[in-house]
């Protein structure tokens, strides 16, 4: 079953929020450039950790609809990531542009996070 | 090309679309420019947060040129008695330097921030990304009239 998205949007970013059956998929689209993205993306990225565990679905944040974001964007990624790392029950893929040289670059350093059990798996497409 | 631009948030977007456009008039390549506009950004927003604007006159300068060699981008804003923040600009630039590759600079600075606390508006991921991406060498100055010159120069 697919309900219908959300959409969340701050500025010049939005936010998709997509549930389906088997996972919940955030879609970053548009630009990330305020000064403090994390107030707008991190809550976000937090409630659907918390419903993908309750609901025992897998997380996808593609950014693949990104056209561009500065570092401070970065910090609520890997806040999340660290989360997922440290806490039992959540599952994350990141879904990246890799013909995009700015998203293969930002997001393939993401593998360092990469676990053995795929708990967090970096995916160019 | 010189920007003379106020020191709001909001313009950093306008920052990085006339550099990206800039350097795409002069040959640079669609990833290259991506890359420097994006450092363009993200010297402009350093300098929104940690300039010492104390008079509505008080600009940022933004300025990028293209040589044969090089493609250099500085951003000027006035210093004022930022002493701790030079000090941390300084440390950063010579950490980044420390290592051969910026890629491990920049993984070890992503393991770094996930660890930390969230802290309002500030990643401290900004010059090296500059160095990742960018693949530029990132410098700076004080001059006699207390203007903070940040630089990135990108080899050709």
């Amino acid at each position: 079953m697919v309900n219908n998205p959300e959409e969340f949007t701050s500025h010049l970013l939005t936010l998709e929020k997509i549930v389906d059956e088997p996972s919940i998929t955030i879609r970053f689209i548009g630009k990330s450039n305020e000064r403090n993205p994390s107030k707008f993306i991190y809550p976000i990225l937090s409630d659907a950790l918390d419903q993908s565990a309750s609901s025992k679905r897998d997380i996808i944040l593609d950014f693949r609809e990104l056209e561009y974001m500065n570092s401070s964007t970065i910090t609520p990624l890997l806040k999340i990531l660290d989360r997922a790392i440290r806490e039992e029950n959540y599952r994350i893929t990141i879904v990246y542009r890799q013909s995009l040289k700015w998203q293969d670059l930002s997001f393939s350093a993401l593998k360092i996070f990469e676990a053995k059990d795929n708990k967090i798996r970096i995916s160019g497409r | 090309m010189k920007l003379e631009i106020k020191p709001k948030w909001e313009d950093s977007d306008s920052v990085r679309d006339k550099s990206n456009d800039f350097l795409k008039a002069h040959g640079v390549s669609h990833d290259i420019a991506y890359a420097l506009s994006m450092t363009a950004c993200e010297l402009f927003e350093n300098a929104v947060k940690y300039g010492d604007f104390r008079s509505p006159d008080d600009t940022i300068y933004v300025t990028v040129e293209v040589s044969r060699n090089d493609i250099i981008i500085e951003v000027k804003s006035p210093a004022g008695e930022m002493s701790e923040n030079l000090q941390q600009l300084d440390n950063t630039i010579q950490w980044i330097r420390g290592y051969q590759n910026p890629f491990q600079a920049y993984v070890e600075k992503l393991k770094e921030v996930s660890e930390k606390k969230l802290k309002e508006g500030e990643s401290g991921l900004g010059l090296v990304r500059i160095a990742y991406e960018g693949q530029a060498l990132v410098d700076f100055y004080v001059d006699e009239n207390n203007v903070l010159a940040v630089s990135a120069v990108y080899q050709q």
